[in-house]
């Protein structure tokens, strides 16, 4: 674009700009200005209140030699994956097979889609009261006449994780389907016709030419769910409070304590920075391929 | 959705086997998704001086506490 | 007082109201207070400061908030933002030091000198509050955080005829109700209670020496020393008394379990005692008190303060002033504990109002060589926040002692 192009292209879009200045300068300062200020604290020895000093990556050392912060990193990882891969298979058979046309669509598709329109919070509390081995299951299967029966996953440091996931999946996978059951409303009805004419059966048909049609609403929801699960924490301060013991603890928790229980501002905004750099290093290539990457919508 | 567009749906399971995989999946997974709200209905239903609600009252009222910085109980001891 | 005809009822209400203060010929020493005691005991106890204040003529303005940081953060922002309250529930953690160094608060020294504070106060409390050789908070309260409660039925039941003074004799006191089938420790598997069991093995089979040493000193002979190592064996001992349901359990459920005597011991601060009261029972007959496994056990002193924001307004000095002087008045003091269920900061208080446990912390309290301080008070709060890290893995995994003397180590010399 060379310097005429430039202020005709100005010129012409100044009142859209002059709209724009507002949220831009929103963006500016409340996102860029306290995360670049966050950043900074995260080198600083800052406990209650900020300070401006420099200590390098003193805390950044700290914080890989808390354990805390270790097992946290490790749960988020076991939980982000199979959080991700559940509600992914769950989310788009649920919407293929809705898609079969079905009797009852927008039952099921309610029944599917209601967690997602609860808080973590409720969700939290009440897969807490169903696997509470004194109130939930295991005490309903007891009463019924199986006395060894056993359902321990919130009291139990071993499995606490599948309770955390249990109780996300049930949260999110209703997003996944409908995102993907939104997709697949928009295939061309032709495809279809034309597979079918070509005999091949039909799940070869979702695989091969229909999935990679709707590579937009998969990242999409993806990356929903991927943003929910690295800042999860009312889910567990509901359920089990990282509990038992460290078992279940997740970053945004470490990070929440140190920030307000604990006044160590200095160490929470490291391991803020740290969740941070993880995010964008997952999300950069993602949103890369899908909004500049051959198949993107720049090209 | 109108009839027109149904038509055009594929039909992957004609025979009665495959509707019944169909329904039959959908209704399980159906179950698994009603679990948590037959639950808190049934929570909500029952008399308050029932010893588990009263608990899960107690949970509640923690979890909102601590929420709010810290939690109740552990306020008191921190104090 | 006045004849009220409908019409004008709303106005007149509304003048008959304000009549007071206008009647009064001193304006009345309006006080806003910022705390976080919402649930019914604390509330009922914080109502003792207010109307023992307004009987002295002032004007109490109740802000409460809920929640112990956020009402602290909301002091803390009043003050930056300029427009403070009089007074503010505070806790002596670091915190506290923080903002006393930020020149945040206004001293008490004037009260404190008057009612010779560094005499009638316990040692402990005075060095939490007293920085710089200035009082910067009034102490209302002392809490100890470490009481072993018990069922005396439950104990009745295992066949137990006195409850345990030495560690030996609760082990085996727990080993009875085992057999008896009760549940021998009830414990509340959250963070802050595996933490209050721990300290209580410390400072029961450790001593109060140890105690300081560990916590206070953080001194690495004695973190590594064979006494500590014998009290985290101690502790890991206790895990089978405790039963499979208490991961995450409340204290105030756990408590219930003593009450239904379903369990034998608890150990709780002593504001357990709210819950027993609140079920009707009795010291003595239903459930009992104990403060300490050895003779000489320490008795840990937590508390509550309340600390004056800095201003130059005269008037509202003179306000922070007899605040302080009714919150440490000796009959105060006793109406507000009985309900807050802690025991006075003085000695010099008309005993016979207190229940049998009070008398027996206060009667404790009152030999300087048991009074120590709090575990929040010998470390910043990240520090402590560690250390309680460590303990609920201790208590949550296999770790080994070797493992968890380290761990400890790391914690608070990290």
């Amino acid at each position: 674009m060379n310097a005429a192009a430039f202020t005709r292209h100005i010129r012409r879009n100044l009142l859209a700009y002059i709209a724009l200045l507002p949220m831009a300068i929103v963006v500016v300062f409340a996102y860029l200005g306290t995360m670049l200020w966050s950043v900074r604290l995260s080198f600083s020895s800052s406990r209650l209140l900020p300070k401006d000093d420099f200590v390098g990556f003193a805390q950044y050392t700290r914080l890989f030699e808390t354990s805390r912060w270790v097992t946290s990193l490790e749960n988020l990882a076991i939980i982000a994956f199979f959080f991700l891969l559940i509600c992914f298979v769950l989310g788009t058979l649920l919407a293929i097979f809705i898609d079969q046309n079905v009797r009852a669509e927008s039952l099921f598709r309610t029944v599917f889609l209601y967690p997602y329109a609860m808080s973590f919070v409720v969700a939290g509390l009440i897969w807490q009261w169903i696997l509470n081995p004194d109130l939930g299951i295991q005490a309903t299967m007891r009463d019924l006449g199986f006395p060894d029966f056993v359902l321990d996953w919130t009291v139990n440091p071993d499995k606490v994780l599948y309770a955390i996931i249990l109780a996300t999946v049930w949260h999110g996978s209703g997003l996944v389907m409908a995102l993907i059951l939104a997709g697949l409303r928009g295939i061309d009805s032709q495809i279809w016709s034309a597979t079918r004419i070509d005999g091949i059966p039909s799940w070869r048909v979702y695989l091969s030419i229909v999935l990679p049609m709707l590579r937009p609403m998969i990242i999409t929801s993806l990356v929903l769910l991927s943003i929910s699960i690295v800042k999860m924490y009312d889910v567990v301060v509901a359920m089990t409070n990282g509990g038992p013991g460290t078992a279940s603890e997740v970053p945004a928790k470490f990070i929440m304590d140190n920030l307000f229980e604990r006044a160590n501002i200095g160490l929470a905004t490291a391991a803020s920075t740290v969740l941070l750099i993880t995010v964008l290093l997952i999300m950069v290539p993602v949103l890369y391929s899908q909004y500049f990457g051959k198949n993107g919508r720049a090209s | 959705m109108t009839q027109s567009s149904v038509s055009k749906r594929p039909v992957s399971s004609q025979d009665i086997w495959g509707r019944f995989g169909v329904y039959g999946f959908l209704f399980f997974v159906a179950l698994f998704f009603l679990l948590p709200l037959y639950v808190m209905l049934v929570t909500s239903f029952k008399s308050m001086d029932r010893n588990p609600p009263r608990a899960d009252l107690r949970v509640a009222a923690a979890f909102f506490a601590r929420r709010l910085g810290q939690g109740l109980d552990e306020r008191l001891y921190r104090a | 007082m006045f004849i009220l005809k409908n019409a004008v009822a709303a106005s007149a209400l509304a003048l008959a109201v304000a009549m007071p203060g206008a009647a009064n010929a001193q304006e009345p020493l309006d006080a806003e207070v910022i705390h976080w005691w919402t649930s019914g005991g604390e509330s009922a106890a914080i109502g003792v400061f207010a109307d023992a204040y307004n009987a002295q003529g002032g004007n109490w303005q109740d802000s409460a908030v809920a929640g112990g940081s956020a009402a602290r953060s909301a002091a803390i922002n009043r003050i930056i933002g300029g427009d403070p309250s009089t007074a503010a529930l505070f806790n002596t953690s670091q915190q506290y030091h923080e903002i006393v160094e930020e020149g945040l608060l206004n001293d008490i020294d004037a009260v404190a000198m008057a009612n010779n504070w560094d005499e009638i106060l316990p040692a402990p409390i005075v060095d939490a509050v007293k920085i710089d050789g200035k009082y910067y908070a009034a102490p209302v309260n002392i809490h100890m955080p470490l009481w072993i409660w018990y069922s005396v039925d439950a104990l009745n039941q295992a066949g137990i005829e006195n409850p345990p003074e030495t560690v030996d004799a609760f082990f085996a006191a727990l080993d009875k109700l085992k057999e008896a089938g009760i549940t021998p420790l009830a414990l509340g598997g959250q963070r802050w209670q595996e933490n209050s069991l721990f300290s209580a093995v410390l400072t029961n089979v450790g001593g109060g020496a140890l105690w300081e040493a560990v916590y206070a000193d953080k001194d690495e002979d004695a973190i590594h020393s064979p006494e500590f190592r014998e009290v985290i064996e101690t502790f890991i001992a206790l895990k089978p008394y405790v039963d499979s349901a208490s991961p995450g359990r409340n204290w105030n459920d756990t408590t219930a379990m003593l009450i239904n005597d379903r369990a034998g011991f608890q150990v709780m601060g002593d504001w357990a005692k709210g819950e027993f009261k609140q079920a009707g029972e009795e010291i003595g007959v239903d459930y009992g008190c104990i403060p300490g496994l050895r003779p000489d056990s320490p008795y840990v002193l937590g508390g509550d303060v309340f600390v004056f924001p800095k201003t130059d307004d005269a008037e509202q000095i003179d306000a922070q002033r007899l605040l302080v002087e009714v919150m440490t008045d000796p009959e105060t003091q006793v109406a507000f504990n009985n309900l807050k269920g802690s025991i006075p900061i003085r000695s010099d208080v008309d005993v016979s109002k207190l229940d049998a446990c009070a008398q027996l912390g206060l009667e404790i309290m009152s030999d300087p060589s048991r009074q120590s301080p709090d575990a929040s008070q010998m470390m910043a709060e990240y520090i402590y926040g560690s250390v309680q890290d460590v303990v609920t893995e201790l208590w949550n995994t296999d770790m080994s002692v070797d493992e968890a003397v380290k761990r400890f180590d790391q914690a608070l010399n990290g």
